[in-house]
């Protein structure tokens, strides 16, 4: 069923097992995913995890040493990458220097089937797509970088690719030149449908960009999903520890289904409901999820902790604090407050407080998951 | 959405699937043929020359005979220790010279850095054997300070001819090549490294000890090296100020062409060879590790002016420019007087060469030419061949020999190539398992063409390395962005590659015309009655006698380089004023 839907979606990418070594070091592997047509998706990950690899196994800039590359419905798996049809930014932007903007976005073109007329309003039509309408005639250098990043963009979309790669394209602008340029890149993105993919090791610019989020550890893809499903059910103590930040209470046992004990603190999670009785866990939950109380809440998951440190963040506060517990462990758990919510509890260091872990909030890793980062 | 018809046109012209084969195919066959070329031009005439050295006069195999008889003999032999003792005195002269001016010219608050570097960089313009002729003008028996400037003051007689002459005229030509190499060197400094070890109370001497003297150490190991080389395999200098002291260098020009010894001339040729070899090897090893020491960001040093430290450089200096200029001066005075030293009316008469051998004004204009087709050529094949191994992903092997052979003639003294170049030129062919192989590039021998194909090799790999240098500097995805939009390498490599390029390209062709006129060495054996050179016309008026002469064909080749330069600097203004186009906001 699942897979007839997909067949007839007809993926404009189509990753099968592409796998990429190096000697004995294995950058890729064998990682599969399918991007719909018009679906912006990011690859994250730490630095060192394949990402980057994958982008230029896909572009055909790599040759892969296992698998199978598909790109509209063709199979490119042996073809340089001049006859993939891919756009591609690079982090650098590679503008020739010595070429105008226009130029730049032209270099594709000509030499082509097209006369000349054609091929200028094809530029100009770009130019104005990426808001440069005017700056056609300036060289690289006389733009700033967000302008650069734009011709790149529009070089990159000319010969209309079936496939926009974009390889840590914002990494290099200040960052409100980046935030803008996110919303933008986004919007060209849905107006034109262009399959794009983008590498990144900015969790935000994932999350705010894009359709579809892989999350990349050691060459492998390590979840796939929409951002939300990303943030909020993170499939690994990795992907937690990576997107936003995660309270780990570490080996934990399974008591009974969805409730689990570690030392004294017994917490009940809807999360870990199919696990057998004795098996071992890793309980996890974000701060901002870590609801505060000072009016003595009882009851499911409360547990008292003593406020340790309070660290200002600009929109909030992270306050760092040790559940009281009988017993020689007492965890640390940070927990994520609005100033208003500080205010209003009157928080400060050395109080005590009431802790409350929502049990639909928690999220359990089985011990086979190995460590977190 | 208005853009899909015009998508699906685009997407439609992309280049035929065949085209885009054709151009990996392209690349690796010229890649193949960089190799090749190099095979033809270096490798296969220094085989020659190396076969002739272990075989008789009659081509017979003889093993290391001739060298035992070289070895065995002393009168031959004992050349070896001279350019030996020569080339590092030569090279201890001009590296600590070197340092002290490069360190004036980067670490201090002289005025006049500019000036002071162009005149410390003019032996670079000249022939070697100018440089022998002016200290016999200087330092001869009728010499200037010999003879006290005609009388007024009382004379100092050096013994010019021998060591002295040679070592006086090697640091005069190795000076700037070590000024140049020091002043990068010391150029790049680090200045957090100064300010720590300012902040942690280091006096300026203990600083100049664990700081300067450590971050330049390459530098230094490499201008010795270059300096080295070059003094050990010069033959213009030795010819003209030498007298009876014998090195490797003039030994081969006496085999060839005074006793036309080939056999003894092929074999002094791979002692002369060997040293050179080890010095380039050793000097590659110790550039490798240079390359993983290059701090990633670096704060540039500014000089601080220091009164008494900077006087005193600035005596220094000047007083090395002064010496230089004077020296130089000394020919062009001596070039215009009539009879030295007796009429010292001034006058043009030495530059008409009327009744003189060496081939007066056609050699000079044969000299332009030559030199002219040389960097053009030159500039041609060493750009393309390290944009071709640069420039290309992939086939790794391919391009590390190609690399490799592209340094090689870096070690080559230009006594040698000549050599070489005439036995793999002039055989007609070679016979190889009985099948007679004729000799398809004899047609080369004695034209311009092996004049033309000797330089460019000669001074193949500094502007191998000048180019490469450029082509590091630009972004590897230049060629990746061109190649996704399907736009065929040699499109690119027109249109982006070589104007960013401009400003090296220039340097290279300066660099081959400039060496083209002043070499001597590498043409001297090759040139043909009918094509006499401007370079080897001074070599045998100073022969003949006719010093006089001698230093005023050598006066126009500086002439000719000084031109060349002013072009250069003109051209590479008007290239900048259009980079700057480029950069300026």
């Amino acid at each position: 069923m699942e897979e007839n839907e997909r067949q007839a979606a007809r993926p404009q990418l189509r990753v099968v097992e592409a796998g990429k070594a190096y000697g004995r070091f294995t950058a890729l592997d064998r990682v599969s995913f399918n991007a719909a047509r018009g679906e912006f998706i990011s690859v994250l990950g730490p630095s060192g995890c394949g990402k980057t690899t994958l982008l230029r196994v896909i572009a055909g800039l790599e040759p892969q040493t296992g698998g199978e590359i598909h790109i509209g419905g063709r199979e490119v798996s042996r073809l340089p990458v001049s006859r993939r049809n891919v756009g591609i930014v690079f982090q650098s932007y590679a503008l020739f220097p010595n070429l105008t903007a226009a130029q730049n976005v032209a270099y594709g073109l000509s030499g082509r089937t097209m006369d000349r007329a054609r091929q200028a309003r094809r530029v100009d039509e770009l130019i104005e797509l990426v808001g440069l309408t005017g700056h056609g005639r300036k060289y690289p250098a006389q733009l700033s970088g967000g302008q650069q990043q734009r011709v790149a963009l529009a070089r990159a979309m000319a010969l209309s690719p079936d496939l926009l790669l974009l390889d840590e394209p914002l990494s290099a602008l200040d960052a409100k030149v980046r935030v803008m340029l996110r919303g933008e890149i986004r919007r060209l993105q849905r107006r034109l449908g262009l399959t794009t993919i983008m590498v990144t090791h900015d969790q935000e610019e994932a999350l705010t960009m894009a359709d579809r989020i892989l999350v990349m550890e050691r060459g492998r893809v390590v979840q796939d999903g929409s951002p939300h499903e990303i943030y909020d059910r993170p499939a690994t103590p990795f992907v937690a520890s990576f997107i936003g930040s995660m309270n780990f209470i570490p080996d934990a046992q399974c008591v009974t289904g969805g409730t689990f004990r570690k030392g004294p603190l017994v917490l009940s999670a809807e999360d870990g409901r199919g696990l057998p009785p004795g098996a071992k866990a890793t309980v996890a939950i974000r701060p901002e999820d870590v609801l505060l109380g000072v009016n003595g809440e009882a009851g499911a998951n409360v547990v008292l902790g003593k406020v340790q440190g309070l660290e200002y963040r600009g929109a909030g506060y992270r306050l760092t604090l040790q559940l009281v517990l009988y017993g020689e462990e007492r965890p640390l758990i940070e927990a994520e407050v609005s100033t208003e919510t500080l205010r209003r509890l009157g928080l400060r260091e050395d109080m005590v407080v009431s802790l409350t872990l929502p049990p639909e909030r928690i999220r359990i890793y089985p011990a086979t998951h190995g460590g977190h980062a | 959405m208005p853009e899909s018809a015009s998508v699906r046109i685009a997407a439609a012209s992309r280049l035929p699937a065949a085209a885009l084969d054709l151009e990996a195919w392209t690349r690796r066959a010229l890649m193949l043929l960089v190799c090749l070329w190099m095979c033809v031009v270096v490798v296969l005439p220094l085989a020659t020359l190396l076969s002739k050295s272990l075989a008789d006069a009659d081509g017979r195999f003889v093993g290391l005979d001739n060298f035992l008889h070289y070895f065995q003999n002393p009168s031959l032999s004992a050349s070896l220790g001279h350019s030996l003792a020569v080339s590092l005195a030569t090279t201890a002269i001009s590296v600590s010279l070197g340092f002290a001016f490069a360190y004036g010219l980067t670490r201090t608050a002289i005025p006049g850095k500019g000036l002071f570097k162009t005149l410390a960089l003019t032996p670079l313009f000249a022939p070697t054997l100018l440089n022998g002729i002016a200290l016999v003008y200087l330092f001869g028996r009728k010499g200037l300070i010999t003879r006290g400037f005609f009388g007024a003051l009382p004379g100092l007689d050096v013994d010019l001819y021998g060591p002295l002459g040679i070592i006086l005229a090697e640091a005069v030509y190795t000076f700037p090549q070590a000024v140049l190499i020091l002043s990068v060197a010391l150029g790049a400094a680090d200045a957090r490294l100064y300010e720590a070890a300012a902040s942690l109370g280091a006096s300026r001497l203990r600083t100049f000890l664990t700081v300067t003297l450590p971050s330049v150490r390459y530098g230094l190991v490499s201008a010795a090296f270059v300096c080295f080389i070059l003094a050990f395999t010069d033959f213009g200098a030795p010819k003209v100020v030498g007298g009876g002291y014998n090195v490797l260098a003039t030994d081969i020009y006496k085999q060839v062409i005074g006793q036309q010894n080939f056999v003894m001339g092929a074999v002094v040729s791979v002692v002369l060879l060997l040293p050179a070899v080890v010095a380039f090897i050793a000097d590659r090893l110790v550039q490798r590790r240079q390359v993983a020491l290059i701090a990633a960001r670096s704060v540039p040093l500014a000089p601080r002016p220091n009164r008494l430290g900077d006087a005193l450089m600035l005596a220094f200096v000047a007083l090395v420019c002064l010496a230089i200029t004077g020296f130089y001066a000394t020919g062009l005075f001596a070039s215009l007087v009539k009879v030295w030293p007796y009429d010292l009316s001034l006058g043009l008469g030495h530059y008409v060469f009327s009744g003189i051998g060496g081939g007066g004004w056609a050699a000079f204009a044969n000299s332009l030419a030559m030199s002219a087709l040389s960097a053009l050529a030159g500039t041609v094949l060493t750009f393309a061949s390290a944009y071709l191994i640069e420039k290309t992903r992939g086939l790794a092997p391919l391009r590390r020999s190609a690399y490799f052979l592209s340094l090689l003639p870096l070690a080559l003294p230009g006594l040698v190539i000549g050599l070489a170049y005439i036995f793999f030129f002039n055989a007609p062919g070679w016979s190889i398992l009985g099948v007679h192989l004729p000799n398809p590039f004899n047609f080369l021998y004695a034209t311009m063409g092996i004049l033309v194909l000797a330089n460019v090799v000669h001074f193949y790999s500094v502007s191998f390395l000048t180019a490469t240098t450029a082509l590091k500097n630009l972004d590897p995805e230049f060629e990746t962005v061109a190649q996704s939009m399907g736009v065929p390498f040699q499109r690119t490599f027109m249109r982006v590659t070589v104007p960013l390029c401009l400003p090296a390209i220039l340097e290279i062709a300066m660099y081959y015309f400039v060496n083209s006129m002043a070499t001597v060495s590498a043409v001297i054996f090759l040139y043909s009655a009918d094509i006499p050179l401007a370079s080897v016309a001074v070599a045998n008026m100073d022969d003949a006698g006719d010093i006089a002469p001698a230093c005023a064909m050598s006066m126009l080749i500086v002439g000719a380089n000084l031109c060349v330069r002013i072009l250069y600097g003109l051209a590479t203004r008007g290239v900048r004023r259009r980079t700057q186009a480029w950069t300026k906001r």
